[in-house]
């Protein structure tokens, strides 16, 4: 397949989805914490799209609104850890020595540990609630990209332009800042997107594990949590659409990264 | 371990992405086996729990209700709550004491009770049942401040000194005053341990045996312990020698561990158990008129309520706590959390309790009323937590309905959900403004429910509760065992509450258990805890 169609196929879903949580008070007359006592555990129906969950919230407005805290949690906090590892990648490459030794070492233990499971003990210490979230899946994400870009770093730095830049007598940060990270970046930008798709299933297992946003905030895994009960008993409507939705997600997100992957290759195979 | 996708692994990924979710959305699925209920046997009861107990050591544990389940139905008790019968269905009577292991339990004056235990009483290890047993068991009570020297102290036993061996077979209690709850506290309370064989265990810095008594069974009840895999699976067998009118019907019980009340839900419809516990209200739903299944349903003694923060916080000031009270759609929880199975009580006294008066909680929902009183405050923009068990799905949409009416009168509720350890320090600092509790009490008797929840420094106390005139009416009903009387002070102690407001009693959810449609013989248990003793399976 194309890489332009793969990348254009994740985009539009990415799109969607983005559009749908900003236009979420337009598409629904109800409220997401809103409760209509007259209608628990109703199937879909005009007056509830996609039916009510055991508190007679809609699922539909919970469904919407929970994509703005999903994907908006999720960018964000894979932008925090794109920050600070960058900054710590950049830094322990371009200086080199004990400090970088140090700081490898560091994140090599922290990436010894199963992502999901480190995720969960910092949850833990932390405690619930979605700052706390997105900061847990920012933390376990830093180390790779960290990594990355110390590598990069490493390549960069010691290339022409680069030895020019420091012969002229720029400063170090300087050279760092204006010369060498900006050439250092390229895996991250399409690591990233990649990892929106995972940041995304992070927050959701950890909310379906009862780390994730106050009660009765919509998130996708919570509402999956609260739901698994109902599918038992038949009652499809609280879960399989924030699962779908994850599904969505999580599959544009890994599209958009494969498309941009692909055209990196070709452009320096060129 | 890398949090980010490798370039060969994204199709993977993707999929495995499908999968998590489809996992995630289908958790609560876990099941037992489809196989055929052939299984079934009239002499081997099958029952889902979700926890395993937390010790074996009745003396130390308060809140595990898995454990006290079991310790009811294992431990030798030589007296034990009758049974009668009410609408058709049989429930224990807690007011009705009959002997087991004893020959007799009385007292001439309410003050000093004799107790008189059968010649033939053994545990199951043949050891006889003797008075020394009785001394020995209450003075490892007083000694090591266990529950039961917490309860005796209502009834004016607080020395080991006032529990006196006449002979071999007969123990006399004396207590510093008579009182009214004797027969009801002694129900709950005389259990025994087999002192020879704990002594065997005891050491110079456990010479109560403590920590042996916590991983070993101390059974001789309607069963003994047969088997117990941690974490798995305990089986019981039906005791032999046990003496009371109340033998178990069933030959066996096997008490099965799940990992969920869904898991048991399902275990239940598949025919893999006989009685699934701990299911939440919805989930009982959705098993009514499923095939083979049963619901049995009575009311309860079971009280849901809203304790307030009367020392600190919002709740300090007796106004807010009242246009608390007028903003609370009562109907509406009992109705979307407990599919309308459930009573209101008009008093934080329950329904049936001798001395109940609806005088005692006079609020309805009335949201002007509720707005009236916030202004009256002076306070602006009262916000405040409302904590609940995390595990307590009830308890989490009572909040959520809770935040949702307060909206409406201007008061922003955070819910706050708290696993058990943290809500344990929480209800030991008596630090919460406010919380969504339960509770059953033990003994029917406004008496026991004030000394433990609303004297000044009650154990559950959880309002911080402090009222000069209540104090004064419960320590007066201390000494009187005049039914008449005691209710006329309880009637006052009402009155007190109806305009204090420390407490907000929600609703008395009906006692629900989902068994197999051969399953009879329930009785409904008046402290929530089921005995196996009266089950058979049809």
């Amino acid at each position: 397949m194309a890489p332009g169609v793969l990348t254009w196929t994740g985009a539009v879903l990415v799109a969607a989805v983005a559009i749908l949580a900003l236009a979420a008070p337009l598409l629904t007359s109800w409220g997401p914490e809103d409760i209509d006592p007259t209608a628990i555990r109703q199937g879909p129906s005009s007056e509830h799209l996609l039916g009510t969950d055991l508190n007679g919230m809609d699922v539909w407005s919970r469904l919407l609104h929970a994509a703005r805290i999903d994907l908006g949690l999720a960018i964000i906090s894979v932008a925090v850890a794109v920050a600070v590892g960058a900054a710590i990648g950049a830094l322990t490459g371009y200086v080199g020595g004990w400090l970088d030794a140090l700081v490898m070492r560091i994140l090599e233990i922290t990436q010894s540990f199963p992502t999901f499971i480190l995720a969960l003990a910092v949850a833990v210490v932390l405690g619930p609630g979605a700052v706390n979230l997105g900061i847990v899946v920012a933390t376990v994400a830093v180390p790779s990209y960290a990594r990355l870009v110390r590598t990069e770093v490493r390549t960069v730095r010691e290339l022409g332009y680069v030895d020019a830049a420091r012969t002229s007598g720029i400063s170090n940060l300087a050279v760092l800042w204006r010369h060498v990270l900006p050439n250092s970046l390229t895996a991250v930008r399409v690591v990233a997107p990649l990892n929106v798709g995972w940041a995304m299933l992070a927050l959701a297992g950890l909310s379906f594990l009862g780390f994730g946003v106050p009660v009765p905030q919509p998130e996708w895994g919570v509402m999956i949590s609260e739901g698994t009960s109902d599918i038992v008993a038949g009652r499809w409507w609280t879960t399989v659409p924030p699962g779908l939705a994850l599904v969505i997600c999580v599959l544009g997100f890994s599209l958009l990264g494969e498309g941009l992957q692909e055209r990196e290759t070709r452009r320096r195979s060129r | 371990m890398t949090a980010t996708p490798r370039p060969g692994h994204r199709r993977l990924t993707t999929i495995c992405a499908a999968l998590f979710v489809a996992s995630l959305a289908f958790a609560g699925c876990a099941s037992g086996s489809n196989d055929d209920s052939d299984g079934e046997s009239n002499t081997e009861l099958r029952i889902a729990v979700t926890a395993y107990p937390s010790s074996w050591d009745q003396d130390f544990v308060a809140f595990d209700l898995v454990a006290l389940e079991l310790y009811k139905n294992i431990y030798p008790y030589l007296v034990d709550y009758g049974t009668k019968s009410v609408d058709g269905g049989e429930i224990l009577d807690v007011e009705t004491i009959v002997p087991t292991y004893a020959e007799s339990f009385d007292s001439p004056d309410g003050q000093n009770w004799t107790l008189k235990i059968k010649d033939d009483a053994t545990f199951p290890n043949g050891d006889p049942i003797t008075a020394e047993d009785v001394k020995w068991s209450k003075d490892r009570a007083f000694a090591a401040n266990a529950n039961v020297a917490g309860v005796y102290q209502l009834i004016g036993l607080t020395e080991p000194d006032q529990v006196e061996v006449v002979d071999e077979k007969t123990v006399v209690f004396h207590q510093s005053v008579p009182s009214a709850l004797s027969a009801q506290i002694q129900a709950i309370s005389l259990f025994v341990y087999n002192s020879k064989e704990l002594q065997k265990h005891a050491t110079g810095d456990d010479p109560w045996a403590q920590d042996w008594t916590a991983k070993n069974p101390s059974d001789g009840g309607y069963f003994t312990v047969e088997s117990a895999t941690p974490g798995q699976e305990i089986v019981l067998k039906k005791n032999p020698d046990y003496l009371g009118d109340n033998a178990p019907i069933v030959d066996e019980v096997h008490i099965t561990v799940a990992s969920n009340t869904a898991a048991a839900a399902a275990m239940l419809e598949a025919g893999d158990i006989d009685i699934a516990e701990g299911l939440s209200s919805s989930e009982i739903d959705d098993l009514e008129g499923a095939d083979g299944v049963k619901i049995v349903s009575a009311p309860s003694s079971e009280m849901v309520y809203l304790p307030l923060n009367t020392a600190s916080g919002p709740f300090a000031d007796p106004t807010l706590r009242q246009a608390f009270a007028y903003a609370l759609p009562y109907d509406q929880i009992i109705d979307t959390v407990y599919g309308g199975e459930g009573r209101r009580p008009k008093s934080f006294v329950p329904i049936d309790m001798p001395g109940y008066s609806e005088t005692g909680f006079p609020y309805e929902q009335d949201v002007d009323k509720a707005k009236q009183l916030v202004a009256q405050s002076g306070e602006s923009n009262v916000a405040f937590d409302l904590a609940f068990p995390a595990e307590d799905s009830a308890a989490k949409q009572i909040a959520v309905i809770i935040q949702d009416a307060l909206a409406d009168v201007g008061i922003t509720v955070t819910p706050l959900p708290l696993d058990p350890a943290a809500m344990g320090e929480h209800r030991e600092a008596k630090d919460l403004d406010a919380q969504v509790a339960r509770g059953q009490d033990w003994v029917s008797d406004v008496e026991y429910l004030a000394n433990n929840q609303l004297v000044t420094g009650g154990y559950l106390n959880n309002s911080n509760y402090s009222n000069a005139t209540v104090d004064a009416l419960v320590k007066e009903a201390s000494t009187i065992t005049d039914k008449a009387q005691r209710e006329e002070l309880w009637l006052q102690l009402q009155g007190e509450l109806a305009k204090d407001v420390p407490i907000i009693p929600l609703v008395q959810p009906n006692y629900e258990l989902a068994v197999r449609e051969n399953v009879s013989g329930v009785v409904v248990p008046g402290d929530g805890l089921l005995r196996y003793n009266t089950i058979s399976l049809d």
